[in-house]
């Protein structure tokens, strides 16, 4: 019963991601990206029966509670599903749902949104002080950019890397962002660029993060047709919040090296019938708002042997001209409205399956294909398997 | 997780461009019940104590305490005496503000606990041009001359 098609992606829309989107309010942009979404599946709005919001963190956009009023004019709105708050992960794990909804018979098409705007709220430290455990871990300078400096650090350490291999990862993807009409950030960079920006949490560099980004993104589910994209398997897995509880050699590491990620992989694999992921996996998108998180996201999704991304990335691979390219888009560093960006990855790895993606299509028009994302500190993590 | 922390135009700045905003900002206070073992915790500190809980189910100690294991799914309520030594498991530095010193945060798994614990480490390794050789060092928590009773109290500085 693996490799069975779960649920088609029948029609997505995104909108450029920018620093600031002048022109929209939250709801305008969902309304875009919902309509456009039915524009490019050919379905009316009228036959859309479900319809999930995908946003998180709230507080961090400066909007409260808009499913009370900003979904009312949607497609699918009167079958509202429910909103999906799992921080970078909502996205995903809203096409997640949005497709179990449809395999079990309690949908014909469900309509996926998320918008950020960036802009609306002066920072994030407030919001991701409250990823972490009140009671444990919020006595010292908590920011994005320290939670996986931590991350980087140890992974410096224990493989002998330095910063100039770290950056890899970083130029990779913004030469694929250059290609990709979507992209915030368009400029190729160097090395010697990635090593000069601003140190935020050493070793954590500004060229390193991602953006703030406003952005919205819409993907539409239906039953599974020929010639469709589908997704053929999900997997998940949450583990406790305490970070520092998960990085203690001969008890739990997940915190450092991914093994959390590559649970909820092997479980994706399993239902969709990959044995062995380097040979039956054809190119990744992976949420990665940090360099670090795609490293060890490569790892985990089984792509590349522990500790061993990013001494491939150096040697050429996951490129977009290499057999198994990673972030063809750019990925999260080039641009990541949170609410939508794992919404993103999923419509950036299904206009490769299509073979759709414009500049940015890469060499060999993949098969299959893994997207994964990572909700908070390292706490949730989604996988899924789609197939051409 | 998410996006970079990039200071964005504070609160009261006015807009960048001729942007009309509509103030949103919530009015909400919120508060934790405290957890029933960080009373135990912050008056051990008090005495220059550092105290773990051991989880029945497996044997481990968790720094700091807390009265329930989400881990094993258990009740806690064992108190152990844990560190003043131990090990860095990782670490970051993070930018003085305003030309001050850099601050050096460091994960420490202290000597008879299982899991490690964010704290501040102090001294001249906190310049090192590459601390990474930090990682796996051991280290030992100092604490204050007058502790009060909070997470304040302590920090490390490296062995030897």
């Amino acid at each position: 019963m693996s490799g069975e098609r779960i649920a088609a992606v029948l029609g997505v829309a995104q909108v450029p991601m920018r620093t600031r989107l002048s022109d929209a309010t939250y709801a305008d942009l969902l309304g875009r990206v919902a309509h456009g979404a039915l524009a490019d599946a050919g379905v009316d709005a009228k036959d859309v029966d479900g319809l999930i919001l995908a946003m998180a963190p709230t507080s961090t956009l400066g909007i409260d509670e808009p499913q009370y009023w900003a979904l009312a004019g949607l497609p699918g709105a009167s079958h509202f599903l429910g909103r999906v708050h799992t921080l970078a992960s909502s996205g995903l794990v809203a096409f997640r749902l949005a497709c179990a909804h449809v395999a079990a018979g309690r949908a014909k098409r469900v309509l996926v949104v998320a918008a950020d705007l960036a802009d609306e709220a002066p920072d994030l430290i407030g919001a991701i002080q409250t990823f972490a455990n009140p009671f444990a871990e919020r006595h010292y300078p908590g920011s994005a950019a320290t939670a996986h400096a931590f991350q980087m650090a140890a992974y410096m350490a224990r493989n002998g890397i330095d910063e100039r291999v770290m950056a890899g990862v970083i130029v990779k993807n913004r030469a694929n962002g250059a290609l990709n009409e979507y992209a915030q950030l368009r400029q190729a960079i160097t090395v010697d660029e990635v090593l000069s920006s601003p140190v935020l949490s050493w070793p954590i560099k500004r060229a390193d993060a991602s953006p703030r980004t406003s952005g919205a993104a819409a993907v539409l589910v239906g039953p599974p047709s020929d010639g469709q994209v589908a997704a053929t398997g999900f997997g998940s897995y949450a583990n406790h919040g305490v970070s520092g509880a998960r990085m203690v050699p001969g008890v739990d590491e997940s915190y450092l090296d991914a093994s959390d990620l590559a649970a909820a992989a092997k479980r994706a694999y399993a239902q969709a019938g990959v044995g062995d992921p380097v040979a039956g996996i054809d190119l990744a998108e992976v949420y990665a708002s940090f360099g670090i998180i795609e490293l060890l996201s490569i790892e985990g999704l089984g792509l590349a042997g522990q500790d061993c991304a990013a001494q491939m990335i150096a040697n050429g691979e996951f490129h977009r001209d290499s057999r198994l390219p990673v972030n063809a888009s750019g990925g999260a560093t080039c641009g990541s409205p949170i609410s939508a960006t794992g919404l993103i990855r999923v419509i950036e790895a299904t206009l490769q399956l299509r073979g759709t993606a414009g500049a940015r299509q890469v060499t060999r028009t993949p098969r299959r294909a893994a997207v994964s994302a990572i909700g908070g500190l390292f706490q949730l993590h989604d996988v899924a398997v789609l197939a051409a | 997780m998410s996006d970079a922390p990039t200071k964005a135009p504070a609160a009261k700045a006015p807009p960048a461009e001729d942007f009309v905003f509509v103030d949103a900002g919530w009015s909400l206070h919120q508060s934790y019940r405290r957890d029933p073992l960080q009373a135990p915790f912050f008056a051990a500190l008090k005495e220059k104590r550092l105290v773990g809980v051991r989880d029945p189910s497996n044997g481990r100690v968790l720094f700091p305490p807390r009265s329930f294991a989400e881990e094993s799914f258990t009740p806690l309520s064992e108190l152990v005496p844990v560190g003043p030594g131990g090990v860095i498991r990782t670490l970051t530095r993070v930018p003085g503000r305003k030309d001050g010193p850099p601050l050096m945060v460091v994960f420490v798994q202290l000597d008879g606990a299982d899991s490690a614990a964010a704290g501040r480490l102090k001294g001249p390794a906190v310049e090192m041009e590459n601390p990474l050789p930090l990682i796996g060092a051991r280290c030992r928590a100092v604490f204050a001359d007058d502790p009060a009773g909070g997470w304040g109290d302590f920090w490390y500085q490296l062995e030897g």
